[in-house]
């Protein structure tokens, strides 16, 4: 079966006009918006995320020996040492599935142990855990929360926006009813870390109570750290840059080179330009998202102009531009396919994760499309015109037809399909660097 | 290369991830959480759990002998009688044949030497397991909650203060100091301990497991209230040493911690004098009774320092007080002249001296060996840091979060590669089953790689795996391309097989390596969550070659030789 030749080249046009469409669109989305959407990591300041959860069970202990306390799973575990060693005690959560069971069982089977179940009928598997596990019990009571249920007492966006007012960016995480939200407060008068967090632990406690909050993660960079972050990334990206474009020089033909390291940098900046657009947080895995991106973007033009130098020889007596054609041809189902697999692996971690994880995602997705477009139509008509401009220089020395002939061929090949060109069916030569003994 | 090589390097490989992962497969399966927390408390806490189960150990066997000195020795104990053979042989004893509770008695020269042998046996099986547990493929803070902080030396503040400028190994000299020290409070930690180490010239990354909290961090960072000299009360501990020598079993409590005997007086606490031992844990020496008051916090030592005391030569510890310091100071000393007063860390005595005059700001502490001396100068300077830190950037992640992440990141691995598993089947038929094998094979490769170099797995490196899951099938996908068009042209199975797998070669090597190139510059470069990623994407890539190039090569040499070819690379063709 001979695979269906599609003359690509033919729309080099319209693809340098879609790119160039792309690239003015971030653009202009970066003076509107004005510039990035810098996460943390670049730009000094403290972000938290709490989970607004009623209280659900207080747990004291006024004996003499030790008790500690832990969630995992909304499993609830106390461990007694006393002068006996150490006694383990697991309360499941299903086998004590609301607050009320669960304070019953503690108060029965540890007997100096005193639970209260603020709220009994919040269910056990709901209890969340932020910071501070595993306690140490004692007289003052330790107060484990719940998710909370009750959508009445509901904390709405705005409410949460109120208690900093300008000074803080707020997002809801997951769905509203998880009563989850992220907190992010620029570091403008240069505060230390704890000054920082007990400003929003203090503001949030006079809001919503101290008891009715918990930590899920809190960030803070310093603004040494942010500043460096900056210089270190750029460098990661030129550094990759240049070791790239110098291996594929060595590999190939420096037109190639070009012509890949154009493409890739058409990449990196579409990317960009979406990240603008979309006003998606920019951290450091924005950095391993890009760099990634232009990993595999180039994995992807290789293969294909692979195949172009190997079928130069195969192939003398085609013009450039059908030689890229049926190149980019015989390479589209691989191109279409590992470009599909890895956005099936990736897909689930769009839906599932959540946070800098489900930004990476969202957009190593977006790369990859850009990718699999920018290797089909941009790099085989950079490559087609770096080579032809070489040639032209060259050929016009010796003759002077080569214009006309030029347009014959064009008209020729821009046929609305192209008729089915063989394979070349000769063993591959191998010359050169790629001399293989086998 | 001939296939056999290509097995044997198969093979080979096999061996090796069996090798590294073998450590994780045990710690996750085989060891009881009881005992990994445990294994993974702090030392303290291991030597507190051995010391209780010790006595406890030691009480049951007594109250055996007592009942019926004949009874043969019960199971739990036989790691005992190894070493009490040892020590017949060495008492010059005959040979016991059948082990009873008496016989094991007299093998062990005193209850004392019965009860360290116990306790030894404890510490070392969890010591061990602690060194296990460094080799197992950990997760993340971000993935089982936990805090991680970046602190860096002030730099302008010190040099302000002591009107000089520091060159940059002057700021590492000072840093590692701060690393000793924060070490030495790592105690107070308790349950977590936490992991302290350099980063870059000056600054210190401090990890701390488990969902540690903010404020209990800062007051470590502080380091207050650790560090109290106290008068010893001599004439108690001589009692209390005799009383303990000779009931071994009332020394401790079960939980590990010294017991108050009934004869001491309120206002005086049973404790004991630490020295370090071959483990790097503090090891008993003897036990001291203290008053209960504190005559002096060591938050007021300004500066401490070894030396020689210039007349006897002997190793000395110089310490400076502050102002207010050097007033209590000299109240305590001008009150206790002649006494012995104790330099106290954690409830633990790490020091003792008599007090000869009454003494102000500068004390010299003199009487000890040169690493106890340096020991001290340590513990003194726990109260205060030679170079203060300032928080550079902090994580802090809690466990539901992160509870949560890891079961997101194991539905997202599962869904991605039964996608990618039924893509590769639809498309490819039998070849798809190889490539979805080499799948699985790459991700166990990964996961031993990551345990050989004892890398943790946090929430990018799931990340990383999740992308290698989708691109490590690209590879085949290459090779069965090839081997589809060499079909296409009528060449016969083998054929297509060899020129396929041949002419995808280089094609395959010259990708993969600008992936490997960006990965390997993000590894190097890169800040800590970054690495992780990275890592993972560059040992996946790798894998995946190694893969694609050996690993289904020779399942398609074993499907395609023998008599009966059979070679499936679609749902169409036959």
């Amino acid at each position: 079966m001979a695979k269906r030749i599609f003359s690509i080249t033919k729309y080099r046009f319209v693809a340098v006009g879609i790119s160039i469409l792309l690239l003015v669109a971030g653009i202009v989305a970066y003076v509107v918006f004005d510039g990035f959407n810098l996460g943390i990591d670049f730009q000094s300041g403290y972000s938290q995320r709490v989970q607004i959860a009623p209280s659900a069970i207080s747990l004291s202990y006024e004996g003499s020996d030790t008790v500690t306390l832990n969630v995992t799973g909304g499993n609830v575990t106390l461990v007694k040492r006393d002068a006996s060693g150490p006694t383990y005690y697991e309360f499941r959560s299903d086998d004590y599935p609301t607050v009320g069971n669960l304070a019953d069982a503690i108060n029965d089977r540890i007997s100096d142990v005193n639970a209260l179940a603020v709220d009994g009928n919040l269910a056990t598997s709901d209890l969340i855990t932020g910071f501070g596990l595993p306690a140490t019990l004692s007289e003052v009571p330790y107060v484990l929360k719940s998710a909370n249920s009750v959508t009445a007492t509901f904390v709405t966006i705005e409410e949460m926006r109120n208690v900093f007012g300008d000074g803080a960016q707020v997002q809801i995480v997951g769905e509203p009813y998880r009563q989850t939200f992220q907190l992010r407060l620029a570091n403008d008068d240069n505060l230390s870390e704890e000054q920082m967090s007990q400003y929003v632990e203090s503001s949030l406690a006079a809001k919503f109570g101290k008891d009715s909050l918990v930590v899920l993660q809190s960030d803070f960079v310093g603004p040494k750290y942010s500043s460096s972050l900056v210089s270190n990334s750029i460098l990661i990206v030129v550094v990759a840059i240049a070791l790239i474009l110098l291996y594929i020089w060595f590999r190939f033909k420096l037109a190639y080179a070009l012509a890949s390291i154009i493409t890739l940098v058409h990449d990196t900046f579409i990317l960009i330009g979406f990240i603008v657009i979309f006003q998606l947080e920019v951290s450091t895995t924005t950095i391993a998202a890009i760099l990634t991106i232009i990993g595999y973007s180039l994995n992807n033009v290789i293969v294909i102009f692979d195949r172009v130098r190997e079928n130069q020889p195969l192939l003398k007596n085609e013009r450039m531009m059908s030689l890229i054609d049926i190149s980019v041809s015989q390479s589209l189902t691989r191109t279409l396919y590992s470009s599909l697999t890895t956005v099936l692996a990736i897909l689930p971690l769009t839906l599932l994760a959540s946070g800098t994880i489900q930004l990476f995602a969202i957009k190593m997705v977006f790369g990859i499309a850009v990718g699999a477009y920018s290797c089909n139509f941009l790099a085989p008509a950079l490559l087609l015109w770096i080579t032809k401009g070489k040639n032209d220089v060259k050929e016009r020395k010796v003759e002077t037809v080569e214009v006309k002939e030029e347009s014959e061929i064009k008209e020729e090949s821009e046929k609305e399909v192209v008729a089915d060109i063989p394979i070349p069916t000769l063993e591959r030569k191998l010359k050169g660097k790629r001399q293989q003994k086998k | 290369m001939k296939k056999r090589g290509r097995l044997f390097i198969v093979l080979l490989v096999v061996v090796m991830c069996g090798f590294f992962l073998y450590p994780t497969i045990k710690w996750y399966t085989f060891v009881p959480q009881e005992t990994k927390d445990l294994a993974t408390g702090s030392k303290v806490q291991i030597r507190e759990y051995a010391l209780g189960q010790a006595t406890r150990d030691l009480r049951s066997l007594k109250e055996l002998i007592k009942n019926d000195p004949n009874t043969t020795l019960p199971k739990e104990y036989k790691t005992l009688i190894p070493i009490a053979k040892e020590n017949y042989k060495a008492m010059k004893m005959a040979k016991v044949r059948t082990w009873s509770v008496e016989a094991l008695f007299r093998g062990f020269r005193s209850e004392q030497d019965l009860f360290d042998a116990l306790e030894r046996g404890y510490r070392v099986k969890l010591i061990d397991l602690k060194t296990l547990s460094g080799k197992v493929l950990q997760l993340g803070l971000d993935l089982r909650g936990g805090m991680s902080i970046l602190l860096e030396a002030d730099v302008d503040s010190y040099e302000e203060k002591h009107a000089k400028r520091l060159t940059s190994s002057q700021i590492t000299a000072l840093i590692n100091e701060d690393i000793e020290i924060l070490n030495e409070r790592i105690d107070q930690f308790g349950v977590t301990e936490p992991d302290i180490r350099l980063q870059g010239s000056s600054q210190i990354l401090i990890e701390i497991p488990g969902a540690a909290d903010p404020e209990r961090v800062n007051s470590f960072l502080r380091g207050k209230g650790s560090l109290t000299f106290q008068m010893v009360d001599q004439e108690l501990t001589t009692q209390l040493n005799s009383y303990f020598n000779q009931n071994p079993t009332e020394a401790f409590t079960d939980a590990g911690q010294i017991r108050q005997p009934d004869f001491l007086p309120a206002g005086k606490i049973a404790t004991a004098h630490y020295i370090n031992d071959d483990y790097g844990l503090d090891e008993l020496s003897s036990f001291v009774v203290l008053s209960e008051e504190v005559g002096l916090d060591g938050i007021h030592i300004a500066n401490a320092v070894t030396g020689t005391n210039p007349i006897t030569g002997q190793p000395t510890v110089n310490f400076e007080l502050d102002a207010s310091g050097g007033e209590l100071f000299y109240k305590l000393t001008s009150t206790n002249t002649g006494e012995l007063m104790a330099v106290v860390q954690d409830g633990k005595v790490k020091a003792m001296a008599t007090i000869t005059e009454p003494i102000r700001n500068n004390v010299q502490i003199t009487g000890f060996g040169l690493d106890e001396a340096r020991d001290l100068s340590i513990v003194l300077k726990t109260a205060a840091l030679p170079i203060e830190l300032i928080v550079v950037s902090q994580q802090a992640v809690g466990a539901s979060l992160g509870e949560d992440s890891v079961k997101a990141g194991l539905v997202a691995i599962i869904v991605g590669l039964v996608l990618v598993f039924a893509f590769m089947i639809i498309i490819y038929k039998g070849s798809g089953i190889f490539a979805d094998i080499a799948l699985i094979f790459n991700l166990v490769i990964l996961l031993s790689v990551l345990s050989a170099f004892n890398l943790t797995l946090t929430l990018t490196s799931i990340a990383g795996l999740v992308l290698t899951v989708g691109m490590a099938v690209d590879a085949n996908v290459i090779i069965l391309e090839r081997i589809k068009e060499e079909l296409a042209v009528g060449k016969s199975a083998a054929a297509s097989v060899k020129a396929g797998f041949e002419k995808a070669f280089w094609t395959i090597m010259d990708a993969n390596i600008t992936t490997i190139i960006a990965a390997l510059v993000l590894s190097q470069l890169g800040s800590g969550s970054i690495k992780g990623f990275a890592n993972t994407l560059a040992v996946g890539i790798i894998s995946s070659m190694f893969n694609a190039l050996f690993v289904v090569k020779l399942m398609y040499d074993a499907s395609i030789s023998g008599k009966n070819p059979r070679l499936s690379v679609s749902w169409r063709r036959k």
